[in-house]
């Protein structure tokens, strides 16, 4: 190994704690996409600890920031990610199911580690740039909502990513490994019907049900799967069924859909 | 689909609002990028295991009430080679290790994994690559609890650590080599010359659900 790749490895092992620390924090915090306040404040805190010039709030999503070492090119964009799932809250270093919080989130996905391992590289490259003097600009980015929300593909509508000559990042999994194909390309879109609510029995003529509504969307959607190529995906969820009185017609209920339609052949 | 909701709407007589969450881009690999991360992973070399870290991931294995119907090894067939799939199987006890300790042989694929991510809208636009480390067990369920008593644990730990000596290592050889920039640059120019159609609209905002 070279002695400049040595010297990263070692400013990684002598901050491990500090890093380690903030994966446990984040492992704590479990915030979910988009409402990642606590992560993204303590990424922001520890970053412009370390040296960094923090920038919040980019791309007008308030738990999104950059934090930038540097100058001139090229630039080196790291990734990082830290949304948590609901449902998963789980005492840690226990073989059982055991909720931390009840009903609470959990990082079942691992992106407490995912941000943090970031941070490691994002500060032995700083460390780097400095003792070495070379240009070049390394910038570390907080991604909120991997999980829901796509805040990367938002920041590449406003055409961020163009200003990186590359951009590095991992994610936790079960074996080392270079992650390599193709993904699926996503859209997720809700469907909001609103109808007239009435006393199912004495008035049902008066009313419109906006439940009638999504379970006929849903007939529809399931006719429709037959005519799909077979490598495409629709899943959705009843995210308001109009409330829990049958006898009163359902004045409103949304369904949410996320579709992965095949755009091209796999390159 | 809109067009469903449409005629759902006018079925009912109800009033129908669209409202767009959030959209994705297939990832683009590129294998310029791929291959230096590789010589990284193998020179920094794969943390290992104490005894009691090993009993912790053989007793999450044990508690698994769905894991994938894949090992390791099968999920790649069809893009490494026979001698590569034998190689995984011999340094994991036919993938029955409870920790999955060694580096993985790697092969650019093209080939369409499913699942989505964002990163695949970063991957539109710039050159990029990620790698996985072993932060849970063999054949860990995606999203599940296990996950998570695992990610505050000494194995996630050592994962991270891992993880981020090898982006701090590509990050080195990118900075140090014009040349590298510039073959990674042309893989990119070549596999996206179609277009980037980023999914999400111009008037979009982003909603947390």
């Amino acid at each position: 190994m070279d002695s400049y790749k040595k010297a990263a490895c070692d400013v990684i092992d002598t901050a491990a704690e500090m890093i380690t620390d903030v994966s446990h924090s984040v492992w704590e915090y479990a915030e979910l996409s988009l409402k990642e306040n606590m992560s993204a404040a303590l990424y922001c805190k520890v970053l412009r600890q370390l040296g960094f010039d923090v920038e919040e709030g980019i791309c007008g999503i308030p738990t999104a920031f950059s934090a930038s070492f540097g100058s001139g090119s090229p630039r080196i964009g790291i990734l990082a990610e830290y949304d948590a799932l609901s449902g998963l809250s789980q005492r840690a270093g226990t073989a059982h199911r055991e909720e931390l919080v009840p009903g609470g989130a959990g990082h079942g996905c691992g992106h407490n580690m995912l941000g943090a391992g970031s941070l490691a590289a994002a500060l032995a490259v700083k460390d780097h740039l400095e003792k070495t003097g070379r240009p070049g600009r390394v910038i570390f980015y907080g991604c909120p909502g991997e999980e829901g929300g796509a805040a990367k593909a938002f920041m590449a509508r406003d055409g961020l990513w163009r200003s990186l000559d590359a951009a590095l990042t991992w994610h936790p999994g079960s074996a080392n490994c270079v992650i390599t194909g193709s993904s699926l390309a996503c859209i997720q879109k809700e469907y909001i019907f609103r109808g007239v609510a009435s006393h199912a029995a004495s008035s049902p003529h008066l009313g419109r049900s906006a439940l009638d509504a999504v379970q006929l969307m849903n007939m529809g959607v399931e006719f429709l799967r037959e005519h799909m190529p077979s490598d495409c995906r629709i899943h959705y969820a009843i995210t308001d069924a109009g409330g829990v009185s049958p006898n009163v017609v359902q004045p409103s209920a949304r369904v949410l859909y996320m579709v992965a339609p095949r755009r091209s052949a796999p390159r | 689909m809109d067009r469903i909701a449409l005629a759902a709407s006018m079925m009912t007589e109800t009033e129908l609002e669209e409202r767009f969450i959030d959209g994705t881009a297939e990832t683009i690999p590129n294998s310029v990028l791929e291959s230096a991360a590789y010589d990284n992973m193998k020179l920094i070399g794969p943390p290992s295991y104490t005894p009691e870290e090993l009993d912790f991931a053989r007793a999450l294995i044990g508690s698994y009430e769905a894991a994938p119907d894949k090992t390791e090894a099968q999920q790649r067939e069809g893009i490494l080679s026979a001698e590569e799939i034998q190689y995984i199987n011999d340094m994991s006890d036919n993938c029955r290790s409870p920790m999955l300790d060694f580096v993985f042989p790697h092969r650019t694929s093209g080939r369409c994994e499913m699942g989505s991510t964002d990163v695949g809208d970063v991957s539109w636009q710039t050159p990029t690559v990620q790698v996985n480390t072993a932060a849970f067990p063999n054949n860990c369920p995606g999203h599940s609890w296990q996950n998570v008593s695992c990610g505050a644990s000494s194995i996630g730990d050592k994962a991270l650590l891992y993880a981020g000596k090898i982006i701090a290592a590509c990050a080195i050889d990118l900075l140090g080599s014009p040349e590298l920039l510039k073959k990674a640059r042309a893989e990119f120019e070549e596999r996206t010359a179609a277009g980037y159609e980023c999914p999400v609209p111009q008037d979009a905002v982003p909603t947390a659900l």
